[in-house]
């Protein structure tokens, strides 16, 4: 089977499994409380309203929601297998259970990028209605809100990378949920500190972070220094793959 | 004895590591925090416990209810995965006291976790701050303050936890309250003492009696509605099942 | 002769399905009582009325005296339980799975060697359930069941998923546990052979209505009466289950 071909069974599997629902809860809980305290918007000093509605709001998603969907969304991808002996049935068929795994890797990734994508429509409703209700213009230039939403993209790799690699890992579902949701905790704090490049979780949010830099004339301004982020966050998810692949299905075939 | 046999029922579910671990890992923070920056911290004229919850109260607090999502989901897993439970129903002891008893083991953990957390916060007074006086008095009531307030938020969870077998969805519902209750300020009228908020309420922040009280009575308040409410879903479930 | 188990038209509706209809069981002391009816006829949810599982819409029962819901305590006492697929805690080994039972019954910790013997899990005792066969949780499901010798036994398909060694063996042992502790035993099947070899009395259930009620030659005297072939009791069962879906407008 080649690569393309295992990740379209990867997607079937992904019928009637609900995951699109909790891809999408989060985004609408988190939208809710940026709608109703709109006007929250214009006592910011130093930043302009609709600026800040749109900081704001991503903040919540990138520094929680965003990081708890991925846990979420591997420790499933990674059970459904388990429960009832799926990835037995699997591993007893000719595929290559280094490149099974490069592909539910990738169905991860599809589904960041989807909610990603789910984030950024939802903004431009609710940046309208906001508008109207505030007579002030909240919406930003789409091509503002695509190109952050890539760069958010990008930077979630290697996180993503790491939660796929503790979800093939640890097998008690509960603890890898609880490591991966551990591991969000600490990020805020260490975006403030000169090792931020080496926590993978702390790259979406300093990602944010240098937005609002530029947004915001009071706000301590985060740099964005390809030297020594690039190289290291690629080596690290190249370790988390490897050692995910690595270690992918060794517990069935004991 | 239904305490001996819940503690039984733990064995080898990995609760205990999960609260020890989840503790340490709390610890970390203000270790990390002050030896990293001391300097950012030292000059501050406060109490040094004060100093050191600025800096770190909230991650505890998170990690707490972390530790109570957790562990309700572990306690709760075990019954529900072999049927445990239905073989527990058909035997003649109270589901209640099933209930408060396997609360009351959430609860010594999250004790056990917070008085960690507060050892680790005195050491880093003694060690940072030598000249600090106070420091038993205000670690103390700290410790106490936080327990309590993490109580409700508790037997909340336990509740959810009882209340779905499948424990994804106890747990979607636990992270998605901790999600929420960190995009609350303490100070908001109503919203601000629902059990999950009420723990990043801290001691120290509280300027007058009243509003201490005011916490306490609320807290206690809402353990005594939780309790009863777990009565009422039990004699409901045994209703309709 | 005196009935421990007694139903007064024992009812239980889900919505607009009856599970359980105006049931009249009597269920005499000391005796294996074999519960028949085809999958989905009601055996399991009457049994679980019985353990106060789910409760009747209407009716009553009593259960050595005892009526539901006010003695529902006092009946969970006295009776050993065996409903549907076994009930347990994966994590913990077939040993401390049934100390928990030991314990919350007040018997002497004795009681636990004695039905993993009885059951033949003794070597098994210390390994986590979550790796037992199914057979073997089958076993441990029925050894909780016989803990302290309850007066009353209700075993819902206990012999399901069973080689037929592990069969013969369960048979053997429920077939004689009223002599040896002095019980009564209500066991549920779909299988007549199986009933055949263990109960004294038959009750025969299809859709939530009770057909027949008596011994097995009762049994076979009434198929005589009614002219159903009365040599082999598989094919009396067969045709009054069938005799029934037709005059309740169904399919044979």
């Amino acid at each position: 089977m080649t690569y393309i071909q295992l990740v379209k069974t990867e997607l079937t599997k992904l019928r009637r499994s609900h995951i699109f629902w909790i891809l999408l809860a989060p985004v609408i809980l988190l939208w809710i409380p940026s709608f109703l305290n709109a006007d929250i918007n214009f006592e910011a000093t130093g930043i302009s309203p609709e600026n800040n509605f749109f900081i704001q709001s991503y903040l919540g998603f990138t520094w929680f929601m965003f990081p708890a969907s991925l846990v979420v969304c591997t420790v499933l991808l990674t059970q459904s297998e388990r429960t009832n002996k799926g990835l037995q049935k699997m591993l007893s068929l000719p595929v290559n259970p280094q490149l099974f795994c490069l592909a539910k890797f990738t169905i991860l990734l599809l589904l960041a990028a989807f909610q990603l994508l789910l984030m950024g429509a939802a903004y431009f409703p609710t940046a309208m209605i906001v508008s109207h209700m505030q007579n002030y213009s909240m919406v930003l230039p789409v091509s503002l809100v695509l190109k952050e939403s890539c760069l958010l993209y990008l930077s979630a790799i290697p996180m993503a990378a790491l939660y796929w690699m503790l979800a093939v890992c640890i097998h008690t579902p509960v603890f890898s949920i609880g490591a991966g949701l551990a591991s969000i905790v600490p990020s805020m704090l260490l975006i403030n500190t000169k090792v931020w490049f080496a926590y993978p979780v702390s790259y979406p949010i300093y990602t944010l972070m240098i937005l609002r830099g530029t947004m915001e004339n009071s706000f301590r301004s985060f740099v964005m220094d390809p030297i020594p982020w690039i190289p290291v966050s690629i080596g690290m998810t190249l370790v988390f793959l490897a050692v995910s692949c690595i270690t992918f299905g060794r517990y069935e075939r004991r | 004895m239904i305490l001996t046999l819940e503690m039984k029922k733990l064995k080898r579910t990995g609760f205990l590591p999960t609260i020890f671990l989840g503790s340490l890992f709390a610890c970390a923070f203000p270790l990390a925090n002050t030896a990293l920056r001391p300097e950012l911290f030292v000059q501050q004229e406060l109490p040094a416990t004060e100093i050191l919850l600025n800096a770190n109260g909230q991650m505890l607090s998170m990690v707490n209810l972390l530790l109570t999502v957790l562990g309700a989901c572990i306690l709760y897993h075990t019954e529900f995965s072999g049927s445990g439970i239905k073989k527990m129903n058909t035997l003649p002891v109270s589901q209640d006291l099933l209930f408060f008893h396997k609360t009351l083991l959430l609860l010594l953990g999250l004790a056990a976790a917070v008085l960690l957390e507060s050892c680790c916060l005195g050491f880093c007074a003694v060690h940072w701050f030598p000249s600090e006086e106070m420091l038993p008095l205000h670690l103390a009531q700290h410790t106490g303050y936080a327990f309590f307030l993490l109580v409700p938020a508790a037997l909340l969870m336990m509740l959810i936890a009882l209340s779905f077998e499948n424990m994804w969805v106890t747990l979607g519902v636990g992270v998605i309250c901790i999600f929420v209750s960190t995009m609350i300020p303490t100070d908001t009228a109503i919203l601000g003492y629902f059990p999950f908020v009420l723990p990043f309420w801290r001691f120290f922040d509280i300027q007058d009696k009243e509003t201490l009280l005011l916490s306490l009575c609320i807290c206690l308040a809402e353990i005594l509605v939780l309790m009863f409410v777990e009565i009422l879903l039990q004699k409901l479930r045994r209703k309709l099942s | 002769m005196n009935t421990i188990i007694e139903t007064h038209n024992l009812t239980k509706r889900y919505k607009d399905f009856t599970a359980v209809n105006k049931i009249n069981l009597h269920i005499q002391k000391g005796r294996i009582y074999g519960f028949l009816g085809p999958n989905g006829a009601g055996k399991s949810t009457t049994m679980k009325m019985f353990l106060g599982l789910t409760a009747p819409t209407s009716g009553s029962f009593s259960v050595n005296g005892k009526t539901y819901p006010k003695d529902r305590r006092e009946i969970l006492r006295e009776t050993g339980s065996f409903i549907e697929s076994p009930a347990y805690y994966g994590n913990l080994t077939g040993e401390e799975n049934l100390q928990i039972i030991q314990q919350i019954l007040k018997l002497p910790k004795s009681s636990v060697k004695e039905v993993l013997e009885l059951t033949g899990l003794y070597e098994h005792r210390r390994r986590p359930v979550s790796k037992y066969s199914l057979g073997m949780k089958q076993r441990l499901g029925l050894a909780g069941a016989l803990m302290g010798h309850p007066p009353v036994l209700i075993l819902d398909e206990p012999t399901n998923g069973l080689d037929p060694a592990g069969i013969h063996e369960i048979r053997t042992l429920i077939r004689s546990l009223p002599e040896k502790y002095n019980c009564t035993v209500l066991v549920s099947s779909h299988l007549l052979s199986e009933i055949e070899l263990m109960a004294d009395d038959i009750g025969i259930l299809n859709h939530g209505r009770l057909l027949f009620e008596g011994t097995l030659t009762e049994l076979k005297t009434h198929a005589h009466e009614l002219g159903y072939p009365s040599e082999n009791l598989e094919e009396v069962f067969l045709s009054m289950i069938g005799e029934d879906n037709l005059k309740r407008g169904g399919r044979k």
